[in-house]
Formats: C-alpha cells, sequence, structure tokens
C-alpha cells in the first residue's frame, strides 16, 4: 500500500485561533498521526504519514488561507476555512451592534451568503455547535435556501429559531 | 466582572461609570432588555427575524420603535431625570437630527441609574445614560415613560 504524504506550512500570521482549530482538525482527521518540527518562528511543518488518509481527508488538511505552497487544496476544507474566517471577521465588525439590519449588511455576512448553497452545511453546523446560545444565522439559511421553517410566533427567539432550523435540516439533508 | 465588548466602540463605559451585571448572552438584545425580555432579540427587519410587536411596522425609524415600546404604555417624555413613579427609557439613534437610524435602547432603574444590554456582550448598570453614548450607538434620540409596574 502507498502511503500517502502530506505536509502542511501554516503560516503563523494568519489568524491565530482559526489556524489552531483547523490545525487539530488536520491531525485528528489523520488518526492522531501529527508533526511536527518547528521550522522557525513564522511556520510549522506537519508531515504525516497514515494509511488511513483518504482523497476526502487529504483535501481537509491544507487550511491556510495564505497558503503558498503547492499543496492540495479541496473545496471542503477551503469552504470550512473561509467560513470561519468570516465568522471571525463578521463578530469583530458586528462588536456591540444589536441592529440585525445592519450586521447582515456587513461584508462579512453578505460574503457568507454569497457563498450560497455549500455555506448551508457549514452554517448548519455551527448553528448545532452553540447550543443554547446560537448566533444570528438565520438570515442567510433564509437568503440561500429561501425556506423558512421557523413559526411566526417564534420569530425573535434565537433558541427556537435554531430548532426548528436543525429540524429543516434533518429532513433537507 | 470585566465586560467583553470592544472598549473603543464604548468609550465611556469605564470601571467608574459601570458595573457588568450579567454574563454575555446573544438571547436577547439591547431594545429587548430595555422591555424588560430576556427571551427574544427584538428589531424590525424586513426578513422576519427579530421580534416585532404585532401591528407595529417594521421600519428601522425611531417612530416606529417609539410605537413598539408604546405598546408597553411607554410615551414620549421631555429627559431622562428621575421621577417618581416614573420608569423611563432612552432610544439611541445614529444618523442626521431628525433622521436618525436607531441602535441601542436603555432602560432607568429605580435609582436613576441605567441599564444597557451591550449587542452580544453583557447587560450593564450605568451612571448616566449618556456613558453609552459613543461611535456604534450615537446619542440619546428620545425618552419616554410610563408608570413604573
Amino acid at each position: 500500500m502507498t502511503m500517502p504524504r502530506i505536509q502542511c506550512t501554516i503560516p503563523v500570521e494568519t489568524p491565530l485561533p482559526v489556524v489552531q482549530g483547523a490545525y487539530v482538525l488536520c491531525c485528528a482527521v489523520l488518526g492522531g498521526k501529527v508533526p511536527g518540527n518547528k521550522l522557525g518562528p513564522r511556520e510549522y511543518r506537519c508531515t504525516v504519514d497514515s494509511p488511513h488518509v483518504t482523497s476526502l481527508e487529504l483535501t481537509n488538511v491544507v487550511i491556510s488561507p495564505s497558503l503558498k505552497s503547492p499543496f492540495i487544496v479541496g473545496s471542503p476544507a477551503e469552504d470550512w476555512l473561509k467560513f470561519q474566517v468570516l465568522i471571525t471577521q463578521w463578530r469583530n465588525e458586528r462588536g456591540a451592534r444589536s441592529s440585525i439590519t445592519e450586521t447582515v449588511a456587513m461584508p462579512a455576512y453578505q460574503k457568507i451568503i454569497g457563498m450560497g448553497e455549500k455555506a448551508v452545511p457549514l452554517i448548519l453546523a455551527q448553528l448545532r455547535s452553540e447550543g443554547d446560545e446560537p448566533d444570528q444565522w438565520f438570515w442567510a439559511l433564509k437568503a440561500i435556501t429561501e425556506a423558512n421553517p421557523v413559526k411566526p410566533e417564534d420569530q425573535g427567539n434565537f433558541q427556537k429559531m435554531a430548532q426548528a432550523w436543525l429540524e429543516w435540516a434533518e429532513h433537507e439533508f | 466582572m470585566n465586560g467583553s465588548w470592544p472598549p473603543h466602540e464604548l468609550p465611556y463605559l469605564t470601571p467608574d461609570s459601570c458595573e457588568v451585571t450579567s454574563r454575555a448572552s446573544r438571547r436577547y438584545n439591547c431594545i429587548a432588555w430595555a422591555a424588560r425580555d430576556v427571551f427574544n432579540n427584538w428589531w424590525p427587519d424586513p426578513m422576519g427575524i427579530g421580534y416585532w410587536p404585532v401591528g407595529i411596522p417594521r421600519d428601522v425609524t425611531v417612530d416606529a420603535f417609539m410605537q413598539a415600546y408604546g405598546t408597553f404604555g411607554y410615551k414620549l417624555c421631555y429627559d431622562g431625570s428621575l421621577e417618581d413613579g416614573l420608569e423611563k427609557i432612552a432610544i439611541f439613534g445614529i444618523g442626521p437630527e431628525g433622521s436618525e437610524i436607531p441602535t441601542h435602547a436603555a432602560l432607568q432603574l429605580e435609582s436613576g441609574e441605567w441599564t444597557s444590554k451591550l449587542g452580544p456582550f453583557e447587560d450593564v448598570r450605568h451612571t448616566t445614560v449618556d456613558a453609552v453614548r459613543g461611535p456604534v450607538y450615537g446619542k440619546v434620540v428620545c425618552f419616554m415613560s410610563r408608570p413604573r409596574p
């Protein structure tokens, strides 16, 4: 059996929480066989050999949006990373604002909507991960899917709205 | 307890002028908090995401906000001074005078201090209503009052 060989170079100037999260995911996907020799103050190298890596998993390895190295980058990983970066940007842009209309008009939120249908499973996963403190993903879900599983009497109750969308997802996905 | 909001957005909220009174939450926003609702996010968005009282225009205007609070018995009043038996709210807005876009609402406590929910961050008690003015919330556009429940 040929052992797939994967190399990841992660510039540390990439937003650290995202890189760290993605790096952990990368290591987890590869069955815990991890890394790495620190190459210097600006980058780390992760070299992994594993018989368990499939081509799909391979696409989940490369994680830096500013990656300059010639690694294979699959769209699921790119989309996931892009979404995570946009969430961080949006929350920074939003700050202490309460206005739904103002915050959904912010560039990062619009870019999430602009990702189209491929953003839907990412948003739903995010919503699920937020538990009983769901964020305001409902505008994006409604705009992209044109669905509206929320009862009129539950408008504004983000917990109930999240529950309605997650139930909707069970039927749609 | 320290607040988690970006300090530059609320430059007049200092340890001397405010006290954090809750943990951060996305379950309710400032408009809901001023109406004593801790289960909903209020906003008159056209997409029907936020809660908004039935029958009140879903317009992001000071007038629509006044109508929304009017459903709870609030009426326009002159200022934010503490008056016996009255509960007051302040609606904040930003933009040219006379056509401000609503941004925030604060509720007066019986002590004369004010309380605000800061977007997805914490609730705070602030000594003066103006302590939450700034680049994000702008300034007080109007005060409303009702008999204190």
